[in-house]
């Protein structure tokens, strides 16, 4: 907090030089001759005056309005119309007289002029300012204007949504003015961590996007509108549940135990990655998996998309270096919208969404169901008694047991659970906001409700944010910048999705899927249906059961800006971002889960979040000459990063009508469950970074930061993060000037390091710590005692990881930027990689936060754009991205082996395993399946898989484990379009992966045996019933039992998708029409299609939820939507 | 304004060499090293921390600590000491997990079973840290070491049982720099579980059914563990005196079969899994069908049932065999239908008999608040006559031993006239009645391997069972993370 003190105290020193020509000056009288003036101001100020006695004709008595007035206001006056003007000058007031021209240029005139936008359209309602008067006028519905102003006027021509300009008014008639539109304005500046930099003096790998290219009208949350749209960036949705968390990662995932999602800024706050959620309610344990945590929140879920103006992506170590520790995997940093001067505009965006679902598992039916059940029976039986084909003796005729009998079989309803459990979804989402300002002060205001019914019952999600951005210049020197931001969102989400592999694991889509279709949901009483086996759950129980989650979150921040000399400023960045959400839970008696008894229970829990920091930064940016430019960013920070938590459940109320109102009510005592946690921790950090242009088109650059930390042990707090770049702008060169296909190229390369903690996120792993482990009790008669154990062994020696990125690329434009692009190579190690080390099976820990070996990952990124029509009446652009990534270990963790099989410096996420070539179809086949004279699988059954003997040694063991592939993805694409043809306009986005290895998402629970409901793709199974199926069969493989991987490939596909997006097309109202009904200057309706197709190869659901076997799965939408600005 | 550029940037150095920033590490939601463990209190809450991992819920001590989610030993599922020990057998058939019928190969998993055996190494650091303990009643302290010492001999012995010798650290100087080192010897590590065991034999509590030290080892635990060490050695007589001291520490057998597992404290229990809502028994969630409302005349919710009792197993009980009482052959569905063995069998009893054993009064069918039995005297009484069998053939005084139980479920008459014509005669019989009684309390296994029937019985099944699977593979984890210093069991090299 010192620094703050110093700031305050050091901008006093400055605002002295501007309070000298506004100091108040007394006069005896109005009437005195200019020397006496002259002699007043010297005696009262620190002025002193100086004219020449031979130019100017000193002795004349002048008459003023007033005795008391400040320097300047005297002077104006006194010299009015006298050919004298006078200049301010340090502590010098220098007198002279005017020549001709600025004689002439005093002599008030009308000029008129007329204003329109880049297209021809005039702009109605523009101001138009002489600037630094109050002398101004409003454009009339032709864009046309006329003022008085004197010939030497300046005038400010301002318009939302378009770049202020000024003009000269000069010898002008008449002014044609054209304002460029916001955005390019926007495009020409480039956010790069305090303070932003000229696109085309940018040296490091950075990505823009700006708020027109992230129009999507229902997403919840941005990280949905940036699919696709950035190279390098990768984006996957686990779970379409909404406002739920995705995957993102810049230039793949190198640490392989710690976070890799990058770090996202918003409006100068450093967003804490830390994950505090409110923890779930329920029983826990085994006997009480049945409420699993909702699905993961995005941390830009409480942020209304509308309000982005841009969201730039910092990709290499050059460019990220100055937010040092935390940034290694990429910096997201996004800037909210400001206020602009100009008629107070209001504008309204509002949408309405119909959401349904494209596709889901396709489940048995009833009488399906039944049958696969008794034949599935009968397959247990062969297999248990070794009845051909499982052994030699045939089958006797009967023996074995039904499931569902004659009279059973003859039911012929039938439920689609699914069905039953989802629904028609609706977004509604409205927006308005507000813009104002004079040049002085603006602001920025918005209010959204976000209001979204989801396809499943009980999944909804609401949303009210608003945000106040105010810009306010209170002198020529002191400006502050404030963001402001509060989101209160309300979801009920319970649980859904689950992993790959986990079938019992409880939550609502599963339910659905396995209950079994003979049974309705609930009986003409409303009690539900006990299910057929007791581990599915019926999944109305989830309909009856509260799970609300309300997140709280208020940003502030803000930012004084002093200017010490035009060429020198000082910000001062506070931000405060506080988070709390709270769940609040209750299950009644009737919402019966399996693995539960029946029993109602309900409680709370909460999560609070805190960060505050504070920055201060000092910017020099100079232009020397014509060919020399300078660009100083110093700096220091200080951030402290803390959050705790509690809840509570409570078994067994008497009743379930006061819910979890009156936890008091239970007198069930000894079941009850509460825990608490605090953790905190704080940062402070000095950054600093320099830019030199030299012509136009040399530029370098260098980033420091070093950060001190402290979750790290005492002599390791500390790390230093450098970065160094270069640029050269090619076609600024003479040699460039002769021909016109290759207008822009710039040449980049860049070197830095960066950060990562994230392992270290919430813990302190130089510690060795002790507590109570989740479990961790015992009785002893009957009376409850809590165990202590060692949780976590310290690592004195822990230290940053560091990740250095070789980066090099070019930007480049071609016929006149009709094609623009980037192509960026890059190479990125990660070293003392923040890993945790498995300790010997003998310790009494498992394992060790250490900094161990080290990672890489080389890739490119390739983003074109492209004007492929500029006409009038037609504008079509398109855009394409494309990136690839590999990443591999560099070195190991000498302290620990591993596997044979895998290679020192393999692929970070390599899929080792054995091959198969199908099955088994028939007992005989086994007994042929040989390799070097011997039976491969003596031990297998028809159905089971065949592995391959890579060796040819006649025997199955690890040497026949190859590598089956790398769960990274070969290629991801971004690639849209979008055409205008008169008023109305398509948008097209779309985007996909290319050669990723997936499993296949197969919804397979046996054959039905336990009443547990399977996918009608049992008929590729195979059985005693279906010697033809192609997936294996009941019996489990012997052979598979020496398999160290643990893994092979027999359904793992190379898998490709393309997803569209958005399908959007916008009629924009004309603008005759509108300035006819005067009820609006900006009007469109749109019609938008959202993820209407996916083309793939995959045969599961979805390739893109792969890890997930029961997904929430991404609606199909169709949204109508308006957009006014009035 | 140079000089208040050079004031400013005077300040700005000033500001950042004068910081007042604390970066020290800080814990609020554990203990850190710098203020534990110090006291008696934190040396017995750590105890407690060990106890732990002989619960009987699959719900084990579970965070960062074990690196992976554990079994506990005595959990009900197939994955613990009990799990492996009971579901390999004759005994029992596991539904869910049919590779555990000796589907198993070098790539078998067991690490989170394995895992648990970190808490040898904790035992010793919680014996250093009583040591160290200087202000605390010598009679107190030893007792605590006492219970420490035999618990991790226990410890010891379940992994012993499942793996052979593996890896352990006893010795608390080496507590500070833990590495992998090669596998002792079987003396060497049999020796110390005997070395361990004896030390806290004089120590332990004698009896504590009906005290507040209910759920703590106790003489009886350390004096069974010995006996059953020495007589899987086949060192039968040196499991003879145990087994006779344990006669002497008050345990009788009760006189109906079914209170054993309904009384906690009956006086045959020498040591159960205690429980409690805080840590349920897992018993009826692993043997209660999914659609089963009653069973054995008790009201039960239906659950996920996939451990069976094999019809063939059950049919070697007489038909009035009072232990049957806790078995069914049939039970009511939660629609009321009534599934049976010879009629509709529902999707459980095609697979076998469904394992109540504790046969609860009513309002007690939530699952949770039930002990799990795991040392009884009928045991005791059972290895007695196992040992004379051994050592002095099939006597009377052997027959004598086995007739107690076999009275006790009203079946007697099975025992065959002609079991005294020789000692192999007399094991046949004993191993069968030692599974009717001690079913799916964790013994099988090793009894069946101290028969010599364990390898035997796999075939006959039809599984895959070779002679070197009396031992379980070493999980590849540890053999890889090892760098090959510990080798994997013969056979699954």
């Amino acid at each position: 907090m010192t620094f703050l003190c110093m700031f305050i105290f050091a901008s006093q020193l400055f605002a002295f030089n501007g309070e000298a020509q506004n100091k108040v000056v007394k006069l005896q009288s109005e009437n005195l001759s200019i020397e006496e003036l002259f002699k007043e101001i010297e005696q009262q100020t620190d002025y002193l005056i100086i004219y020449s006695t031979s130019e100017i004709k000193s002795n004349f008595n002048i008459s003023l309005n007033r005795k008391k007035a400040k320097v300047y206001e005297l002077l104006n006056e006194a010299l009015q119309g006298r050919n004298l003007k006078y200049e301010l000058s340090d502590n010098y007031i220098i007198l002279s007289s005017l020549t001709k021209s600025e004689r002439d240029q005093q002599a008030g005139r009308i000029i008129s002029g007329i204003v329109k936008d880049q297209k021809g359209e005039p702009v109605i309602g523009a101001n138009v300012m002489e600037k630094g008067t109050t002398n101004g006028i409003v454009t009339d519905s032709e864009g046309k204007f006329s003022l008085k102003v004197p010939s030497n006027a300046v005038l400010t021509i301002s318009f939302i949504g378009y770049q202020s300009t000024e003009v000269k008014v000069n010898n002008q008639q008449s002014l044609s003015v054209i304002l460029h539109e916001d955005m390019e304005m926007l495009e020409e500046i480039v956010v790069v961590g305090y303070g932003s930099q000229l696109k085309k003096t940018v040296t490091g790998a950075i990505s823009s996007v700006k708020a027109k290219e992230l129009e999507a009208p229902n997403a919840v949350s941005a990280d949905n509108l940036l699919q696709g749209k950035v190279a390098g960036l990768s984006i996957t949705q686990n779970s379409a549940q909404p406002g739920s968390g995705m995957t993102v990662n810049i230039r793949g995932a190198l640490s392989p135990n710690g976070s890799n999602s990058p770090l996202y800024v918003i409006d100068g706050v450093i967003v804490s990655s830390e994950s505090n959620k409110a923890a779930k309610v329920g029983p826990s344990g085994l006997l009480g998996t049945a409420l699993r945590d909702g699905s993961d929140r995005s941390p830009l879920a409480t942020l209304n998309p509308n309000d982005i103006a841009s969201i730039d992506v910092l990709k290499d170590a050059s460019a990220t270096a100055i937010y040092g520790s935390s940034a290694a995997n990429g910096v997201i940093l996004i800037t909210t919208k400001k206020g602009q001067s100009g008629r107070p505009k209001v504008a309204y965006s509002g949408s309405f969404s119909v959401q349904g679902v494209n596709k889901y598992f396709d489940m048995l039916n009833a009488q399906d169901f039944m049958n696969v059940a008794n034949l599935g029976m009968k397959e247990q039986w062969l297999y248990i008694n070794r009845y051909y084909p499982y052994g030699q003796t045939p089958a006797p005729a009967s023996g074995w047991a039904v499931l569902y009998d004659e009279s059973q079989l003859k039911q012929t309803d039938s439920y689609d659970h699914f069905d039953e459990i989802s629904r028609t979804g609706l977004i509604h989402n409205h927006n308005v906001s507000f813009n104002a300002g004079s040049e002085k002060f603006k602001v920025y205001a918005s209010f959204n409700y976000y209001d979204q019914k989801s396809i499943m019952k009980t999944t909804d999600l609401e949303r009210f944010s608003g945000r106040i951005n105010m810009e306010a210049d209170f002198s020529k020197w002191l400006k502050l910048n404030v963001a402001s931001m509060y989101s209160l969102l309300n979801a009920n989400n319970p649980s859904s999705g689950m992993l790959r592999g986990n079938a019992n694991e409880a939550n609502q889509t599963n339910a659905a899927l396995y209950f079994s279709p003979r049974l309705p949901l609930e009986d003409e009483y409303g009690n539900l249906t006990l299910p057929e086996n007791a581990m599915t759950a019926n999944p109305l129980a989830w309909s009856y059961m509260k799970d609300k989650t309300t997140t709280k979150r208020i940003m502030f921040a803000p930012n004084l800006e002093i200017k010490i000399l035009p060429e020198l400023k000082v910000n001062v960045q506070l931000s405060v971002d506080k988070t709390d959400e709270n769940r609040d839970v209750f299950s009644p008696t009737k919402s019966i889960v399996p693995q539960q008894t029946q029993r109602n229970y309900g409680g709370y829990s909460n999560a609070y979040n805190n960060n505050y920091g504070i920055e201060e930064y000092l910017t020099y940016d100079k232009q020397f000459g014509m060919d020399h430019r300078l660009n100083v960013v110093l700096g220091t920070g200080y951030y402290i990063t803390s959050g705790n938590n509690y809840s509570v459940t409570v078994f067994n109320f008497p009743s379930d009508a006061l819910e979890n109102n009156y936890l008091q009510l239970s007198s069930d005592v000894g079941e009850t469950t509460y825990s608490s946690g605090r953790w905190k921790r704080n940062k402070l950090s000095y950054f600093g970074r320099f830019n030199y242009t030299f012509k136009d088109r040399y530029t370098i650059g260098g980033t420091l930061r070093n950060d001190g930390s402290s979750v790290f042990a005492t002599n390791h707090k500390w790390g230093w993060f450098p970065g160094v770049s270069a640029a050269w702008t090619v076609s600024e060169e003479n040699f460039m000037k002769h021909q016109n296909v290759l207008n822009f190229l710039k040449v980049r390369a860049g070197i830095g390091t960066s950060g990562n903690e994230s392992i270290l996120t919430g813990g302190n792993y130089s510690l060795t710590t002790y507590g109570m482990a989740t479990g961790a009790l015992f009785y002893f008669d009957g009376l409850l005692h809590k165990g202590i154990v060692q949780k976590q062994k310290g690592n004195k020696d822990l230290k940053w990881e560091t990740d250095l990125t070789v980066n090099a690329g070019f930007d480049f434009g071609l016929f006149n930027d009709r094609l623009s692009g980037s192509f960026d190579y890059y190479v990125r190690t990660a070293k003392d990689l923040l890993d945790f080390t498995f300790l010997p099976a003998t310790d009494m820990v498992a394992k060790l936060a250490k900094n161990i070996g080290s990672t890489r990952s080389t890739g490119y990124e390739i983003g074109l754009k492209g004007v492929i029509m500029e006409k009038k009446d037609i504008d079509w652009t398109a855009y394409l991205n494309l990136s690839h990534n590999h990443s591999y270990w560099v070195e190991r963790n000498p302290e620990v082996d591993i596997a044979p099989w895998i290679k020192e410096k393999d692929d970070l996420s390599p899929i080792y395993g054995w091959k198969t070539n199908g099955i088994f179809q028939s007992p005989e086949e086994i007994q042929q399946y040989t390799s070097n004279g011997k039976v491969l699988q003596p031990d297998s059954y028809a159905g089971n898989k065949k592995f391959v003997d890579i060796n040819g040694d006649g025997v199955l063991d690890d040497n026949d484990i190859v590598k089956l592939g790398n769960n990274e993805p070969k290629m991801h694409f971004g690639l849209g379009t979008s055409v205008r043809i008169k008023n109305l306009m398509i948008d097209l986005d779309t985007y996909g992966v290319l050669g990723r290895k997936t499993y296949d998402q197969w919804i397979y629970r046996g054959l039905a045996d336990s009443k547990i409901n399977t996918s009608y793709r049992y008929k590729d199974v195979w059985t005693s019933f279906n010697t033809t199926g192609w997936y294996p069969g009941i019996a489990p493989n012997a052979a598979a039992n020496n398999n160290k991987s643990g893994v092979d490939d027999f359904s793992l596909q190379n898998t490709h998708y393309w997803r569209f997006k958005n399908i959007k097309v916008t009629y924009l109202l004309p603008k005759d029409w509108l300035k006819e009904s005067k009820i609006a200057s900006n009007a469109s309706v749109y019609l938008d299609l959202q993820n209407t197709l996916l083309l793939t190869n995959y045969e599961g659901l979805d390739p893109e939820m792969e890890q997930n076997a029961a997904p929430f799965p991404i609606p199909f939408t169709v949204v109508l939507g308006v957009d006014i600005t009035f | 304004m140079k000089t208040k550029i050079i004031v400013f940037l005077f300040a700005l150095c000033m500001s950042i060499s004068f910081n007042s920033c604390d970066l020290d590490s800080k814990v609020y939601s554990s203990f850190a090293e710098t203020n534990f463990p110090k006291t008696e209190e934190d040396a017995r809450s750590m105890l407690t921390g060990l106890y732990a991992y002989f619960k009987c819920n699959s719900g084990a001590v579970n965070d960062d600590s074990n690196g992976a989610w554990c079994w506990p030993l005595f959990t009900t599922g197939y994955g613990g000491w009990i799990g492996l020990s009971e579901m390999t057998t004759d005994e029992i058939f596991n539904i869910e997990h049919q590779e555990i019928h000796f589907n198993w190969g070098s790539a078998f998993d067991t690490y989170s079973t394995y895992t648990v055996s970190r808490n040898i190494t904790r035992a010793t650091y919680i014996l250093d840290v009583f040591s160290k303990l200087t202000d605390m009643d010598e009679d107190i302290k030893n007792e605590l070491m006492a219970e420490t010492k035999c618990l991790r001999a226990w410890l010891m012995f379940c992994f012993y049982d499942l793996y052979g010798p593996i890896p352990v650290v006893t010795d608390p100087a080496k507590l500070d720099n833990i590495k992998y080192e090669p596998r002792p010897s079987k003396e060497e590590y049999f020796n110390q579980m005997v070395k361990d065991l004896t030390e806290a034999l004089p120590y332990l509590y004698d009896k504590t059914n009906n005290t507040e030290n209910w759920g703590r080892v106790n003489k009886g635990v350390a004096a069974m563990l010995l006996m059953k060490l020495y007589m899987n050695d086949h060192q039968y007589d040196k499991a003879l005196p145990y087994a006779e001291s344990l006669t002497q520490m008050g345990y009788s057998l009760a006189d109906d079969y079914s209170k054993v597992f309904s009384e906690e404290h009956n006086n045959e229990n020498i040591w159960s899994v205690p429980s409690g809502l805080q840590m349920g028994n897992e018993w009826f969630f692993y043997m209660i069908p999914p659609s089963c409302a009653e069973v054995c005349g008790i009201k039960v919710t239906p659950y996920w049932g996939v451990t069976m009792m094999p019809w063939d197993f059950y049919d070697t009980y007489a038909k009035d065999d009072k232990r049957l009482a806790g078995i069914a052959d049939r039970y009511i569905g939660t629609d009321g239908t009534l599934y049976s063995r010879e009629g509709n069998q529902g999707e459980r009893l095609p697979y076998g008999a469904i394992m109540v054993k504790y046969l609860l009064p009513k309002e007690q069918t939530q699952a949770g608040n039930i002990p799990l039995v795991i040392c009884r005297y009928a045991d005791v009484i059972l290895s007695l006559a196992e040992i004379e069998n051994e050592l002095n053939g099939p006597t009377d005084k052997a027959l004598g031993y086995l007739k107690q139980i076999t009275e006790r479920s009203g079946v007697t008459y099975t025992i065959p006239v002609d079991i005294q014509a020789g000692k192999e005669k007399f094991k046949e019989f004993l191993l069968a009645e030692r599974g009717r009684e001690l079913y799916f309390e964790g013994w099988r296994r090793q009894d069946m391997i101290r028969f010599g029937k364990y390898i035997e019985y796999g075939l006959s099944k039809g599984y895959p069972a070779k002679d070197y699977m009396t031992l379980f593979p070493i999980p590849a984890k540890v053999i890889i993370e090892s760098g090959g210093i510990v080798k994997n069991n013969p056979g699954y090299e």
